[in-house]
């Protein structure tokens, strides 16, 4: 009854002003118009941040929001000396500003170490719900329970399967559609060419009847309706003529750009698939001079695939055999960098033990280190090679660039690797132990044209910074030209002259190993 | 007009390119890509000969080297010629004070030191003074401990802001006025030993190579 009031003194209202009544979600109070209920739910029930009852008590005394600090009892103090050590990187400092206190564990970061924000409450606990952001370490940032930094995994692969075996197998019951529809259609042509060979009129004829006979094959799709091409989507007018597809029955344009259709000889037909199961021999098709049109989509579904086949038994283009040498190549230093390093680490333990190495074990050493720099040798003539071949098609300069930075990215990706191999780049003469002595066996023999590895990727890495540079120089003196800054010519000239011959020494330094 | 060679030298990102461009262009690039090799610049400036009060102009070729540890072989060749070197750091970076410490060593054990002038400087101070505590980064070198480490070497020493242009004037004001005394006393040398007069007029320093560059970068 109360609420029947309400209601009708309101809708009184609302007919004048407008305003229409709402009852609030929370208490079911009935409230005129939008922003007054906001106002109720802020006031009344908290919603405009922080909970209710802390509204309440800061409205009635406002001091009392210091109650609402996060207590900071538990913090981790500096030390004696008034020194603050970061827990992560150990960075240390007296200054006060360059240390925090992560809000949760309290422990001492430096600046950077407490970079995480996370919601807690005044007594420092994670509160994801009524929490405040405060800053907070990696550790407790990562430690909070549902912390997930990778994303879910959920495995769809069978579903994908079995989405992708439907689709295939509706490919592939088209295709035989179109591989019937073609036999049909040849072995057709193949009886009226052989019916009308001796008339006068065969050519009139046998075009009558082929074309009747490619509409019984296909059934045409009515062109009414069909504004534009099936393929290339562009609109059909008077420039551009509909056709039909002889094999789908779609209707498509025939300009030359696209290729949306062509007229196809029957030799060409059936010769590029030799393997359907036509009623006359194949050589006997060939003297049959007709032309069939088929759309884009039925030529690459028909001999798409066959084509590839054919390609395969082709002998291998050079680029691809060059490609697999070095394919094979890299497996194999980088087996033997393996098995060196093994090695090394096992002479190392027997050298700390103050043994004198096994006569086998230096014939082995060397066996694996002459191995080593003549695959890596090998490796560079094929690297070499590949970047001398000039590319037939698009695709192959696509392939030569990535293998070209495949393999340079390789080199310098093993030459760091040895770096590892233990006294591979310590150069350091360590006369006084022992393994040196019998067969001079240094792990640094590992040489190119007397440089140690980690010596030609230094000089290596010095040329290209130098050739980068000269570029840089010739540019700015062409700049300094044309302003006509003569004297400033005159200094980038000297600079280039010392560029240039610093480029010819760092070369001659590397001699054979100034590959780029 | 007098002309010298200037090079600077220290860690990436502590604003070389940055000071040079305020002092040529003054200007300033928020987001200035990093060096690569190193970059040519020069500027003129006056100063006054105490002596005879008169005006002097001085030009600077300035050589821009990069910081990134990739170019660090390009550097001597720059500085073996240099006559004065600018050895930057960064206020707010602790270890770009060590690097730069790095740098001061290289260049008195890889130059004769007599007459290369190293001036010390520290960059980016508006990140330390500026207003509101917020915004205001900690300064992770203290000027009296930098002050000390170049007044111990014998370096000048300057704390400026690329940004601002705070100081960027006076470091090279202070560079000029350093080299142009080290010429007015080898000057006068020469003079007194070959005891010729005349005016010398656009005199090229030019600093003998006493190295190769391949020694300097093991
Ligand atoms: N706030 C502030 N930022 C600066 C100042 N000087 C440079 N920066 C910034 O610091 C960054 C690096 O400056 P650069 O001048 O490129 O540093 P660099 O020493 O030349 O670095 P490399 O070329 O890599 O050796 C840039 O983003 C600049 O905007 C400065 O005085 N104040
Ligand atoms: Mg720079
Ligand atoms: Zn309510
Ligand atoms: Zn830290
Ligand atoms: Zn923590
Ligand atoms: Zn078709
Ligand atoms: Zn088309």
């Amino acid at each position: 009854m109360d609420k029947e009031g309400g209601g009708n003194s309101s809708g009184g209202r609302q007919q004048s002003g407008k305003v229409t009544n709402i009852s609030c979600p929370v208490c079911g109070e009935s409230i005129e118009g939008l922003t007054k209920l906001n106002n109720h739910l802020d006031i009344d029930h908290g919603f405009d941040n922080g909970s209710p009852e802390v509204q309440k008590r800061n409205s009635k005394n406002p001091k009392t929001s210091k109650v609402q600090q996060i207590v900071k009892n538990h913090w981790q103090r500096p030390d004696s000396y008034g020194r603050a050590v970061c827990q992560e990187c150990g960075s240390s400092s007296k200054k006060s500003n360059a240390f925090i206190n992560c809000r949760k564990c309290g422990l001492i970061y430096c600046n950077l170490h407490c970079k995480n924000i996370i919601k807690l409450n005044t007594d420092a606990q994670y509160d994801p719900l009524h929490g405040k952001w405060y800053a907070c370490c990696y550790r407790c940032f990562s430690e909070r329970p549902g912390y997930n930094d990778y994303g879910s995994f959920v495995d769809k692969t069978s579903s994908f399967i079995g989405l992708r075996e439907t689709k295939n197998e509706d490919k592939r019951l088209r295709l035989l559609q179109l591989e019937n529809r073609l036999v049909r259609l040849v072995n057709g042509i193949a009886s009226i060419h052989a019916k009308c060979k001796s008339s006068i009129l065969m050519s009139f004829t046998m075009r009558n009847e082929a074309s009747e006979l490619e509409r019984t094959v296909t059934p045409w799709r009515n062109d009414r309706g069909v504004l534009d091409c099936s393929v290339c989507f562009k609109p059909f007018g008077l420039t551009l003529w509909k056709h039909h597809c002889r094999l789908c029955g779609n209707i498509v344009c025939n300009r030359d750009e696209t290729g949306c259709s062509s007229e196809i000889s029957l030799q060409h037909l059936v010769n590029a698939a030799k393997d359907l199961p036509y009623q006359q021999k194949v050589s006997d098709l060939a003297e049959i001079d007709h032309s069939i049109r088929l759309c884009y989509k039925c030529i690459r579904s028909l001999y798409g695939e066959r084509k590839f086949k054919k390609d395969l038994q082709k002998p291998k283009p050079q680029l691809l055999s060059l490609c697999e040498s070095l394919e094979s190549t890299s497996k194999l230093i980088t087996d033997t960098i393996s098995h060196m390093e093994k090695f090394m680490i096992r002479m190392d333990d027997s050298k700390i033990a103050e043994q004198i190495p096994k006569e086998e074990d230096m014939t082995e050493s060397k066996k694996m280190r002459t191995k080593l720099l003549r695959s890596v040798a090998m490796y560079n003539s094929l690297a070499r090679q590949v970047s001398r071949i000039t590319p037939a098609n698009p695709t192959e300069a696509k392939i030569k660039r990535s293998v070209q930075v495949a393999s340079s990215t390789f080199i310098n990706e093993k030459i760091l690797s040895l770096k590892r191999v233990p006294g591979m780049i310590d150069d350091s003469p360590r006369t006084s132990s022992p393994i040196r002595e019998p067969d001079k066996v240094k792990s640094t023999d590992l040489l190119f044209n007397n440089l140690t590895i980690s010596e030609v990727k230094k000089y290596r890495e010095e040329l290209m910074v130098l050739k980068e540079q000269k570029f840089l120089v010739e540019s700015m003196i062409e700049e300094a030209k044309k302003q006509r800054k003569f004297d400033e010519v005159a200094t980038l000239s000297t600079n280039l002259n010392e560029l240039s011959e610093q480029i010819a020494t760092t070369q001659g330094n590397l001699g054979e190993q100034g590959f780029t | 007009m007098l002309q010298f060679k200037l090079v600077l030298l220290g860690d990436s990102s502590v604003g070389k390119s940055s000071i040079v461009h305020r002092f040529v262009k003054d200007s300033f690039d928020e987001f200035r890509e990093s060096t690569i090799g190193a970059a040519f610049l020069s500027q003129t400036i006056k100063i006054e000969d105490k002596g005879s009060q008169q005006e002097v102009v001085i030009k600077f070729e300035i050589w821009d080297t990069a910081g990134q540890e990739r170019y660090k072989s390009l550097a001597p060749m720059y500085y073996r010629n240099a006559n004065a070197a600018l050895v930057v750091y960064d206020v707010t970076q602790q270890d770009s004070l060590a690097k730069a410490q790095g740098w001061v060593n290289e260049l008195k054990t890889k130059v004769g030191e007599d007459d290369l002038v190293i001036c010390l400087v520290g960059n980016k101070l508006d990140l330390c003074t500026e207003e509101g505590e917020s915004s205001s980064k900690p300064k992770a070198v203290e000027s009296s401990d930098a002050e000390g480490y170049a007044n111990e070497q014998g370096l000048l020493f300057h704390e400026v802001s690329a940004k601002t242009g705070e100081g960027v004037k006076q470091v090279f004001q202070s560079i000029g006025e350093k080299l142009y005394e080290f010429k007015k006393h080898e000057l006068a040398n020469s003079k007194g030993r070959q005891g010729a007069g005349g005016d010398t007029v656009n005199v090229q320093l030019q600093r003998p190579s006493t190295n190769d560059a391949t020694s300097c970068c093991g």
